[in-house]
C-alpha cells in the first residue's frame, strides 16, 4: 500500500493528475459507534451528545480520503460543551427578555383585535403575535449557521493543514435575512439567488490552509436545477384545478399526491444540480479546480432504500419487544420482582411493565438513529464525496498552514438552536 | 520490541506536501525517530507524549506528538507489526490529559451558566414581569381574560356537554354578594366577576382581567359558607396584586428554556416538563403568601372569621391523602400546616364574627349548578 501511494505522490509531482475523493467506511464500524454512542447520550441525559457527535465526526471525517490521504477531524468533546454552556447563557437572556417584551406587546395589542377573529386582517394580526417570536429567533439561526460553519472548518485538516473560515457571521446574518425575505415574497421564485448570494458569502471567505477560496459563477446559473421543482409545482396547480374545476376529485388527488412526490425529488434535485454548479465553479487559490458527478437519481435512491430498510427493521424491532413486553406481562412481572403478596405483586408487575416499555422505547429510538446514520445520512455524505474530484491537485503542494481558531463557544449555538445537519 | 525503517506518510503541519518517510522505534531510549528518504532525522517523538487518533476509520494508524493538545505533524502508518510495536511500546497512546486548569475552566464555566440562568428565571424574569404587568391597560386585560377563559372552556369542555357555566340566579346572587362583601375598602382595576363551572375538580383561579371561576366540586367540599368565603378573598388576593397577567408574562420568559438546556436528547422532554413545575412552583409560593395576607385582610373588614381559610386548608391537606388525581387547587396551592398556622393567628378571640351570606343563601350557592 506505501509503495502506491508513493508512487501516486510522485505522479503527482511530475504531471497535474486529478484527485479523485472516496469515501471509505465499514457499515458494521460506523453503527455501533453510532448505537454506541446514541446509548451513551440517553444514559447521560443528554450530556454525552457533545462526545458523541464528535466521536461521530472523527469517524466520519477519517473515512473522506482524497488522493489517498484521509481528512482528520480535530474537534473535542469538551469544547463543544464548554461551548454550550456559553451559548446557552447568552439565548437564556435574549429569549427570556424577548419573550416576555413580546408577550407583554402581545397583551397590549389584544385590544387591537376582536375578540374572535372576525375578519382577514385579525387573523394576520394574531398570527403576526405568534410568529414573531419564531422570526426573532431567526437571526440567531443563520448566526449559529455561519458559526458551526467556522468551526467546523477550523477543526477539519486534510495533509496536515488546517481549513478555515473568516470571522464574519454578522454580515451573514443580515444577508441571509435578506435573501430569506426576498425568496418568501417572490414565493421562491428567488431561491436560487438566495442559495448563491449565501454559498458565494462563505465560500469567499473560506480557506485551505494560506489559500483563499473563490465562488465564480452566476446566480441565474441555478435556475435549470429548479426545473423539477417548477415542473411538480405546475402538476400540483393542474391538480387542484383538476379536482376544484373539472369535478373529478378521485383524479385530483392522484395528481396532487403525484405532484408532492414530484416536489421531494424536485427538491433532492434541486440540491444535487445546484451543489454541482457550485463547486463546478469553485476556485482555490486562484488555479485549483474542482468537479463533482453528484446524481440525484443515486440520493433518491439511497434514502428510498434506507427508508425500506430502516422500516423493516423497526417492524421487526416492534415485534420483538412486544413480544418481551407481552412475555413481562404474562408473568406478572414475577420474574423481575421476586414474587411478593397481595398488592405488592400488581405494584412489582407494574414498574416492571413501565421499566421494559421505557427502555424498550428509549432503544428503539437510539437505534433507529443509528441506522438513520449508517443508511442515509453517512451513504449520502458518501455519494458526494466518491463523485468529488480535485481537477489539477499540484498547485496544492505550495500551500501552507494558516493560524488555528480558538471560538471559545465552538458551535454552541448550533447545539442549543438544535439546528447543523446530519454530522 | 522496536523496529528500524518501517515505510510511513507523514505530514508536517507546516505544508500541504505527502512525504514518505522512514520510522524507527526506538524503545530503549523511548522515542520514535521519523527520517527523510536520504535518512536524514526530519523529527523526534519521545513515547510518552505519543497519541494515537481514535474513532478512526482507516486501517492503519494516525500518530502525532503531544500529552495535552496533538501536535501540527502527523505520522500515519500502514504496517500492521509496526502498529503492534508501537502499541506494545507507548502505555499513553489512547491517554487524554485534563489539566487541573480545563478542570477549573469546566467547573467555572458550568457554575456561571447554571447561576446565570438561574438568575434569569427567577429573578430578572419575575421582576420584568411584575413591572411590566402594570402598563398593561386593564380593559386591555380584561380582553386577555375572556381569550383565556374561552381557551380554558374549549380544553375542559366535552363538546356535547351543554353549558358548563352554572346559572342558577339565586346562587348567582349570593355568590356576588359574598364577593362584593369582601371586596370592601379595596380599588379593583377592573370589575369582578365571579363564576361557578359544573366540574368535579376540586379548583378556583383568577384570570387576567378579574375573571375569578370557582369549580363545583369545591363548593362540593366546602363545608361552610365562611370556606368558600377564604377561598374567593384569596383569589380576590391575586386579582388586587395583577397576578395572573404577571404569571402570563413569567411563564413566556422561561418558556422553552429548560428543553434548550437539555437539548433533544431522548426523554429531554418529560425532564424539562417536571423542571417547568418545579420552577413555577418555586416562584408561585410567596405569591400565594401574599395572596392569603390579603384574603385574612379582607376576611377581617368583611368581618369573616380567618378560622375559615384554616379549617380550608386543613380540608386539603385530608383531601391529599385520599385522591391521587384531580388535585386542582391543590397543585396550584399547596396547603400546609404553616399556612393553616398563619391564618389561624389572625383571628381575634374577643370578636364576633358573622357570616357573608345567610343559611338560605348558602344553600343557593350550593345548588348554583342544580338545574
Amino acid at each position: 500500500m506505501t509503495d502506491t501511494l508513493a508512487s501516486q505522490g510522485e505522479g503527482a509531482a511530475l504531471a497535474p493528475a486529478p484527485l479523485d475523493g472516496a469515501f471509505l467506511t465499514e457499515k458494521s464500524k460506523l453503527f455501533w459507534l453510532a448505537f454506541w454512542t446514541g446509548f451513551l447520550t440517553v444514559l447521560t441525559l443528554g450530556i454525552y451528545r457533545f462526545w458523541a457527535r464528535t466521536r461521530l465526526r472523527r469517524y466520519i471525517w477519517s473515512a473522506i480520503d482524497a488522493g489517498g490521504d484521509s481528512f482528520e477531524y480535530t474537534g473535542t468533546g469538551l469544547e463543544k460543551f464548554l461551548g454550550f454552556l456559553i451559548a446557552l447563557v447568552v439565548l437564556a437572556v435574549y429569549l427570556g427578555l424577548l419573550q416576555v417584551g413580546l408577550s407583554f406587546i402581545g397583551f397590549n395589542l389584544w385590544g387591537a383585535v376582536t375578540l374572535e377573529p372576525s375578519g382577514s386582517r385579525d387573523v394576520l394580526i394574531q398570527l403576526g403575535v405568534t410568529y414573531v417570536t419564531g422570526l426573532a429567533v431567526l437571526p440567531l439561526i443563520f448566526y449559529a449557521q455561519y458559526r458551526s460553519r467556522r468551526y467546523m472548518l477550523s477543526r477539519t485538516r486534510w495533509r496536515g493543514l488546517r481549513f478555515g473560515l473568516d470571522a464574519a457571521a454578522l454580515g451573514y446574518v443580515w444577508r441571509a435575512l435578506l435573501y430569506f425575505a426576498l425568496s418568501l415574497v417572490t414565493f421562491g421564485l428567488l431561491i436560487p439567488l438566495a442559495t448563491f448570494r449565501l454559498e458565494k458569502y462563505m465560500t469567499d471567505r473560506m480557506w485551505y490552509g494560506d489559500a483563499n477560496f473563490e465562488q465564480e459563477g452566476q446566480w441565474w446559473g441555478l435556475y435549470p436545477a429548479m426545473k423539477h421543482l417548477l415542473i411538480a409545482l405546475a402538476v400540483l396547480v393542474l391538480g387542484g384545478a383538476v379536482g376544484i374545476f373539472g369535478s373529478a376529485r378521485g383524479l385530483g388527488t392522484v395528481i396532487i399526491i403525484a405532484g408532492s412526490i414530484w416536489f421531494l425529488c424536485g427538491l433532492v434535485y434541486y440540491q444535487v444540480e445546484s451543489f454541482k454548479y457550485l463547486t463546478a465553479h469553485k476556485l482555490l487559490d486562484g488555479t485549483v479546480r474542482f468537479t463533482s458527478n453528484a446524481s440525484s437519481h443515486q440520493v433518491i435512491g439511497i434514502c428510498v432504500l434506507g427508508i425500506i430498510l430502516i422500516a423493516i427493521s423497526s417492524i421487526v424491532l416492534s415485534v420483538v419487544l412486544w413480544l418481551v413486553f407481552g412475555i413481562v406481562l404474562a408473568s406478572g412481572g414475577s420474574v423481575l420482582n421476586g414474587g411478593g403478596a397481595g398488592i405488592g405483586i400488581f405494584a412489582g408487575a407494574g414498574v416492571a411493565v413501565a421499566l421494559v416499555a421505557g427502555l424498550g422505547y428509549l432503544a428503539s429510538l437510539v437505534l433507529i438513529g443509528a441506522l438513520v446514520t449508517v443508511f442515509i445520512s453517512a451513504p449520502i455524505l458518501g455519494h458526494y464525496v466518491d463523485t468529488l474530484r480535485v481537477e489539477n491537485a499540484q498547485p496544492l503542494e505550495q500551500i501552507h498552514q494558516r493560524a488555528g481558531d480558538r471560538m471559545a463557544d465552538a458551535d454552541g449555538f448550533a447545539d442549543a438552536l438544535d439546528i447543523g445537519g446530519a454530522f | 520490541m522496536g523496529f528500524t525503517w518501517v515505510d510511513a506518510r507523514y505530514f508536517d503541519g507546516r505544508s500541504a506536501q505527502r512525504r514518505q518517510v522512514f520510522v524507527s522505534l526506538d524503545v530503549e531510549s523511548q522515542r520514535l525517530t521519523i527520517h527523510d528518504h536520504l535518512g536524514a532525522d526530519l523529527d523526534i517523538w519521545p513515547l510518552e507524549t505519543l497519541r494515537q487518533m481514535r474513532d478512526d476509520a482507516g486501517a492503519g494508524m494516525v500518530l502525532c506528538s503531544g500529552a495535552v493538545d496533538p501536535g501540527e505533524a502527523r505520522v500515519i502508518l500502514a504496517n500492521a507489526r509496526a502498529i503492534a510495536a508501537i502499541k506494545a511500546a507507548c502505555p499513553n497512546l489512547t491517554k487524554a490529559t485534563v489539566t487541573p486548569r480545563t478542570w477549573g475552566k469546566i467547573v467555572a464555566w458550568v457554575g456561571a451558566s447554571t447561576a446565570a440562568v438561574a438568575l434569569m428565571v427567577f429573578v430578572i424574569v419575575p421582576a420584568l414581569a411584575g413591572q411590566l404587568a402594570v402598563f398593561i391597560p386593564p380593559e386591555r386585560e380584561t380582553r386577555v381574560g375572556s381569550a383565556v377563559l374561552r381557551h380554558i372552556e374549549r380544553l375542559l369542555l366535552d363538546k356535547d356537554a351543554g353549558d358548563w357555566r352554572c346559572t342558577n340566579p339565586k346562587g348567582q346572587m349570593a355568590l356576588e354578594q359574598m364577593a362584593q362583601a369582601l371586596q370592601q375598602g379595596q380599588e379593583f382595576p377592573y370589575a369582578i366577576q365571579v363564576g361557578v363551572v359544573d366540574h368535579a375538580m376540586i379548583n378556583a383561579f383568577a384570570l387576567p382581567g378579574g375573571h375569578i371561576i370557582v369549580m363545583r366540586g369545591l363548593i362540593d367540599m366546602a363545608e361552610t359558607s365562611d370556606q368558600l368565603a377564604a377561598v374567593l378573598a384569596h383569589e380576590l388576593g391575586h386579582v388586587a396584586q395583577r397576578d395572573p397577567i404577571e404569571q402570563a408574562l413569567r411563564a413566556a420568559g422561561r418558556a422553552g428554556l429548560l428543553s434548550l438546556v437539555l437539548g433533544d436528547a431522548t426523554g429531554g422532554a418529560a425532564l424539562a416538563l417536571a423542571g417547568e413545575a418545579l420552577i413555577s412552583a418555586k416562584n408561585s409560593r410567596d405569591v400565594e403568601a401574599r395572596a392569603d395576607d390579603f384574603a385574612l385582610a379582607q376576611m377581617r373588614k368583611a368581618g369573616v372569621s380567618p378560622e375559615a381559610l384554616a379549617e380550608f386548608f386543613e380540608l386539603l391537606l385530608e383531601e391529599m391523602g385520599n385522591s391521587a388525581l384531580d388535585l386542582g387547587w391543590i397543585s396550584s396551592h399547596p396547603p400546609s400546616a404553616a399556612r393553616a398556622a398563619h391564618a389561624r393567628a389572625a383571628v381575634q378571640l374577643e370578636r364576633d364574627y358573622k357570616k357573608t351570606v345567610s343559611p338560605e343563601q348558602w344553600q343557593a350557592i350550593q345548588q348554583i349548578c342544580a338545574e
